[in-house]
C-alpha cells in the first residue's frame, strides 16, 4: 500500500524538484586544467590562472496542504580565471612587450597603415612575419576575468491530485552581462493504476544581453554590430575611467553589446512501470532560440589570402580581420531522451540508463549515454556514474576562416561585412566537433535521524579525439575539468517517527535520547531570541546536540563621499589621494555573504563551532573631477573603463570555542574565543586594468590570522528578552602577503525583544562599531626607487579606497528585527529571523564612501 | 527513418508491460529508483554540460559575463 502511494514521487515534477518538507544546502567547486598554453612570440607571457568557479546552492520545498507545496531554491556561482576568446594560427599572433598575445588583425581604414599577413601561395599555411616560418598550429588566445558572480532563484508551486500533479515555477538569474527571467508549468497525468504517466511541460525564457567590451580596440572591428539597424547593437556609452593620457573622464569611450533573446521549449514524456522493478520514461523536447545568441565575448578572425599577390612571392598576402562572432537569429533543437531504471534485488542497488539524442538547425548532432549504480548499504548509498557525450560542429564554427580572395572592401577601404562568403561565423569551442567522457561517484550518508551528507566529485575530459566517428576538433581545444561538491539535504518532517513520540516507545527507540536533547535544547537554547545579524548568540546546552545555520547578509553602500561626518567635495577626496592622484571614486558597493554554521556541543557548557563563509562584492565608481591614474613602472594601460569591478569567492573562516560563564537565574551567559582562518583571497585583481589589486573592502580574506573574541549576555521574562554582547576583532599579524593588515574591530551592542505569540518575536537593538584603519599598504609590482636608493614596490591607486588613510571610524546603528518559528519544528526552536539595519550616525577616517543598509537573515536548523 | 523505429520501440515496449498490482511496487519506491536520485548535485552537473556542450538543451555557451560557465 505504501509503495502505491510513494510512485507518483518517481515522477518529479522537474529534474530538480524535491520532496515535499525538505531542505538542501550545496556547495561545489570547480575548476578546469589541461588547456594548451603556448607562449608564441609573447616570450614573457605568463601562464593565465584556469577557470575556478564556487557556487553555492540552498532551497526548501515547504507543505502549504496535504495537497500542495511551494519551493524556493536559490544559486550563487563565481567565476575567475582564463578561457579562450580568440583562437587563430601562430602566424597570425603578435604580441605587445610584457602583455598577451592577440590577433594582428588589420585596422580600420584611415586608423594606422595595413598590415598583412601572410600564407604559403601553395599550401595556404600561415607564415609568421617575423621568421618567414611557416606556423599554422592553431593557438588560443586567452583572456581573464576578473571574479564575476551570478544570482538565481526560482519559485515554484505544486499540487497533486489523486491521479495527476501539477508544477508552476518562475526563476531570475542576474550576472553582470545577463539577465533573464523565465516561467515554466508542467502538468502530469496518471493512468493504468498509476502504472503509466503522460507529463506535458512548457517554459519561456527572456534574457537582456548588456556585455562589457571594455574600451575601443585598434584591433577589432565591431562595425558589424556598430552599424547594424536591428537586432543586437554595438553601442558606445560614456564611463568613467581615464583616457590614454590618464586624465580622469566620465565620458570614457567604453564598448557595450546589448540585445535581446526569447526561448521557448516544450516537452512531453511518458513514464511506464513496465514490471515489478523496471520503469521506464521516455520524452520528447523542442526548444526554440531567437534573437542575440551570439557569445559576446567570443571573437573570430577572418583571413583573405589575396591572389593577386605578385607571383615573385611565395606567398599570398592576407589581411587578417577580428571581428565579434555571427550566429543565425534562430536555433531549433529537438532532444529524445529515454531512460531505463531497474532495481537488482541481490545487490539491493538500482541500475540507470540514459540516452539522449538531439539535433538543431545549426547542425549540431549530439548523443549522450549515462550509466548509473545506486548502491545502497545500511545508512550509505554509492553512486558512481559514467557519461559519455558526442556532438558534431555547427556549420558555421571553425578556428579560423581562410578566404582565397581579396578582401571586399566598402567605399572607405574597410571591410564589407555583406559581401563576406559566408553568412555565419564563430570560433566558439562548444560548437566544434568533440566528445567528452566524465565519470564521478556521488556518496551519501544518513546521519541523525532526518538528514543526509551528499560528497561528489566528478571529473570531465572534452576532447577533439573522443568525438563519435573521429573528425574532431584539434588538441588545442581539449581541456578537462573536476568538480567537487558537498551538501546536506534536510527533512523536516522526519523519519516514519511520529511526533511527539509516546514516551513508551520513546524508551526504545535509538533516537529517542536525540529527540529528548532536542526538547531540553528548546528551553534552554540560550541566545534564541537574538536578531539574526548578532554573532555567536547561541549556545547550546545538551551534550551531543548538533545545530546548522545559515546566515545571508546583503550590504548596500551608495551616495556621497564624506569625512569626519560631512560630505566631502571632489576636490578634497581627490587631494585625499596625494601625489599619486586617483582618478575615480566609489558611488555604489554592494555585498551578498553566505555563511554556514555548523555548532556542535561536546559538553553542557562548551559549544564548537565552525562557520565557512561565500561572499560577492560589486563596486562601481564616479570620475573624479580633476583626477588623473599615475601609472607605475612604466607599463602603461591606455584608456581604462573604471566604472564597474566585481569580485567573489571563499571568505575567511572561523573557527570558534564558546564557554558557559555563570549568569544569575533567568539570564545567560558565555563567552567565544574565535580564530579567523584566512582561506579567503587578498589577490582579487581587476583582470581588464592591467592587474593591479582591488582595494580592502574588494578582497574575500584578511590574509591574517585574527582572533575573534566576544562575551553575550542574555535573559528573559515572560514575553519580553534583552541581551547584550561585546565583540572584538583583534588581527595580531604584522602584515598580509600584500603589505598590509586590516583595523581591529570593537563593537557593542544591545537589544530588546518582545513575543507577541509563541511564534513570533519582534527586536530593537543597537550598535556601537570602533573600526581600526588599515596598517600598510597594499603593496604593488611596481617597482619605485626612492632618494635613499631603497626599492618599493607600490600599488597604482584607482581610488581613495586604495589608500590605507581611508579607512577606519566609528559607527553607529540601530537594527530592527523579526522572527519566527518554524512550523512543525517548535520543540527544536527552529526558527527564521530577519533584521534591517540602518546607520544612524558615522565619523570616518579620511575619505570614504557614506554608508547603507544592512538586511541580515539567519535559519537555523537543530538536531 | 531512426525516429519513426525508435518512437516504435517505445511503444513496443509500453504496451508490453505487464500489470503490477500496487502490493508488488515496493521495489519501485526503494531509494535509488527515483529517475534523479541526487537532484542538487544533478542541478550542477547540468549546468556544467550546458555550458559546455551545444546538445544541451537550451545551451550552445550561453551565461556566464565572461562567456565562460
Amino acid at each position: 500500500m505504501m509503495a502505491a502511494a510513494a510512485l507518483p514521487n518517481m515522477v518529479p515534477a522537474s529534474a530538480q524538484a524535491l520532496e515535499v518538507d525538505q531542505a538542501y544546502l550545496n556547495y561545489s567547486h570547480y575548476s578546469e586544467g589541461g588547456r594548451a598554453f603556448v607562449r608564441g612570440p609573447a616570450s614573457d607571457l605568463q601562464r593565465p590562472d584556469a577557470l575556478q568557479v564556487d557556487t553555492a546552492r540552498g532551497g526548501a520545498r515547504l507543505r502549504i496542504d496535504d495537497r500542495s507545496s511551494v519551493s524556493l531554491d536559490f544559486s550563487q556561482d563565481t567565476w575567475s580565471g582564463a578561457t579562450p576568446y580568440a583562437t587563430a594560427p601562430l602566424g597570425f599572433l603578435a604580441t605587445t612587450t610584457g602583455a598577451s598575445l592577440y590577433v594582428d588583425s588589420n585596422p580600420l581604414a584611415g586608423t594606422a597603415l595595413p598590415r598583412y599577413m601572410r600564407v604559403d601561395r601553395q599550401t595556404l599555411q600561415p607564415i609568421a612575419l617575423a621568421t618567414g616560418q611557416r606556423a599554422p598550429q592553431i593557438v588560443n588566445v586567452m583572456t581573464s576575468a576578473s571574479p564575476e558572480t551570478r544570482h538565481q532563484g526560482r519559485l515554484s508551486y505544486a499540487r497533486e491530485w489523486d491521479e495527476a500533479g501539477l508544477d508552476l515555477n518562475a526563476s531570475l538569474s542576474d550576472e553582470p552581462d545577463y539577465w533573464s527571467r523565465s516561467f515554466g508549468g508542467r502538468l502530469r497525468l496518471d493512468f493504468n493504476s498509476k502504472l503509466t504517466s503522460l507529463a506535458m511541460g512548457a517554459s519561456t525564457k527572456r534574457s537582456d544581453i548588456d556585455a562589457r567590451l571594455g574600451t575601443i580596440s585598434n584591433y577589432i572591428d565591431y562595425r558589424l554590430y556598430q552599424n547594424a539597424q536591428s537586432g543586437s547593437r554595438i553601442v558606445s556609452v560614456p564611463t568613467a575611467g581615464t583616457d590614454s593620457s590618464g586624465l580622469a573622464t566620465d565620458q570614457n569611450e567604453s564598448l557595450r553589446w546589448r540585445g535581446q533573446r526569447k526561448d521557448v521549449a516544450f516537452n512531453v514524456g511518458l513514464t511506464q512501470v513496465i514490471d515489478r522493478s523496471t520503469v521506464m520514461s521516455t520524452s520528447l523536447s523542442y526548444a526554440r532560440s531567437e534573437g542575440f545568441l551570439e557569445n559576446p565575448h567570443k571573437l573570430v578572425a577572418l583571413a583573405f589570402a589575396d591572389p593577386t599577390t605578385p607571383s615573385a612571392f611565395n606567398f599570398l598576402r592576407t589581411p587578417v580581420f577580428t571581428v565579434p562572432e555571427k550566429r543565425p537569429d534562430v536555433r531549433n533543437q529537438f532532444t529524445w531522451n529515454l531512460h531505463l531504471a531497474r532495481y537488482i534485488g541481490r545487490f539491493d542497488a538500482a541500475a540507470h540508463i540514459d540516452y539522449s539524442h538531439s539535433r538543431d538547425d545549426w547542425g549540431v548532432r549530439a548523443d549522450t549515454l549515462e550509466l548509473k549504480w545506486v548502491q545502497t548499504a545500511g545508512a550509505w548509498t554509492l553512486t558512481p556514474r559514467v557519461r559519455y557525450y558526442t556532438q558534431t560542429a555547427a556549420e558555421f564554427y571553425s578556428p579560423y576562416f581562410l578566404f582565397v580572395q581579396r578582401f571586399p572592401q566598402d567605399s572607405s577601404g574597410n571591410l564589407d561585412f555583406s559581401r563576406i562568403p559566408v553568412d555565419n561565423w564563430s570560433s566558439d569551442q562548444r560548437l566544434s566537433g568533440f566528445g567528452a567522457i566524465s565519470y564521478g561517484v556521488i556518496v551519501s550518508r544518513r546521519v541523525f535521524d532526518d538528514m543526509r551528507l551528499d560528497i561528489s566529485y566528478e571529473r570531465y575530459r572534452h576532447a577533439g579525439s573522443l568525438k563519435w566517428g573521429g573528425g574532431g576538433e584539434d588538441r588545442f581545444a581539449d581541456f578537462h575539468s573536476d568538480m567537487i561538491s558537498v551538501g546536506l539535504n534536510y527533512a523536516f518532517g522526519g523519519p516514519a517517527v511520529p511526533r511527539p513520540m509516546p514516551d513508551e516507545l520513546a524508551a526504545t527507540d535509538p533516537h529517542a535520547h536525540h529527540a529528548h536533547h532536542d526538547h531540553h535544547e528548546h528551553n534552554d537554547h540560550a541566545g534564541a531570541d537574538a536578531p539574526a545579524g548578532v554573532m555567536d548568540a547561541h549556545m547550546m546546552s545538551s551534550p551531543g546536540a548538533f545545530m546548522a545555520s545559515y546566515s545571508y547578509r546583503f550590504t548596500r553602500q551608495a551616495g556621497h563621499m564624506v569625512t569626519g561626518s560631512r560630505r566631502a567635495s571632489d576636490a578634497e577626496v581627490l587631494a585625499s589621494c596625494g601625489s599619486l592622484g586617483c582618478p575615480v571614486r566609489p558611488s555604489e558597493m554592494v555585498m551578498h555573504m553566505h555563511m554556514l554554521h555548523l555548532m556542535y556541543a561536546p559538553t553542557a557548557d562548551i559549544n564548537l563551532m565552525l562557520m565557512p563563509h561565500l561572499m560577492s562584492m560589486s563596486m562601481k565608481n564616479d570620475a573624479l573631477q580633476g583626477g588623473f591614474y599615475t601609472s607605475l613602472g612604466g607599463h602603461s594601460h591606455g584608456a581604462m573603463d573604471l566604472s564597474a569591478h566585481t569580485t567573489g569567492g571563499f571568505g575567511d573562516t572561523t573557527a570558534a570555542v564558546l564557554f558557559r560563564l555563570p549568569a544569575p537565574a533567568g539570564m545567560h551567559a558565555h563567552a567565544a574565543l574565535g580564530v579567523s582562518i584566512p582561506t579567503g583571497s587578498i589577490d582579487e585583481r581587476m583582470a581588464h586594468h592591467g592587474g593591479d589589486l582591488m582595494d580592502f573592502g574588494m578582497q574575500t580574506g584578511s590574509g591574517t590570522w585574527d582572533l575573534m573574541p566576544s562575551l553575550t549576555l542574555a535573559g528573559s521574562a515572560g514575553r519580553r528578552s534583552w541581551g547584550g554582547q561585546l565583540s572584538a576583532v583583534l588581527r595580531p599579524d604584522h602584515r598580509n602577503k600584500s603589505g598590509c593588515v586590516l583595523g581591529d574591530v570593537l563593537q557593542a551592542t544591545g537589544w530588546l525583544g518582545w513575543r507577541p505569540s509563541s511564534r513570533f518575536s519582534l527586536s530593537v537593538r543597537g550598535i556601537y562599531t570602533a573600526q581600526g584603519s588599515v596598517r600598510g599598504a597594499l603593496k604593488g609590482e611596481n617597482e619605485v626607487l626612492d632618494a635613499f636608493g631603497n626599492t618599493s614596490y607600490v600599488h597604482a591607486v584607482h581610488s581613495p579606497a586604495d589608500l590605507a588613510s581611508n579607512t577606519g571610524g566609528r559607527y553607529v546603528d540601530i537594527g530592527f528585527g523579526a522572527s519566527m518559528v518554524l512550523p512543525g519544528r517548535e520543540r527544536e526552536g527552529d526558527r527564521i529571523a530577519l533584521e534591517w539595519i540602518m546607520p544612524v550616525s558615522e565619523k570616518v577616517r579620511g575619505y570614504q564612501l557614506e554608508r547603507g543598509h544592512t538586511l541580515a537573515l539567519n535559519w537555523n536548523m537543530s538536531f | 527513418m531512426r525516429w519513426r523505429s525508435l518512437a516504435m520501440l517505445s511503444l513496443l515496449g509500453v504496451t508490453g508491460c505487464a500489470h503490477v498490482p500496487a502490493w508488488e511496487r515496493g521495489d519501485l519506491a526503494r531509494p535509488g529508483m527515483e529517475l534523479e536520485p541526487h537532484p542538487v548535485q544533478r542541478a550542477g552537473q547540468e549546468h556544467v554540460y550546458s555550458s559546455r556542450e551545444a546538445g544541451s538543451a537550451g545551451a550552445a555557451g550561453q551565461g556566464g559575463g565572461c562567456g565562460c560557465y
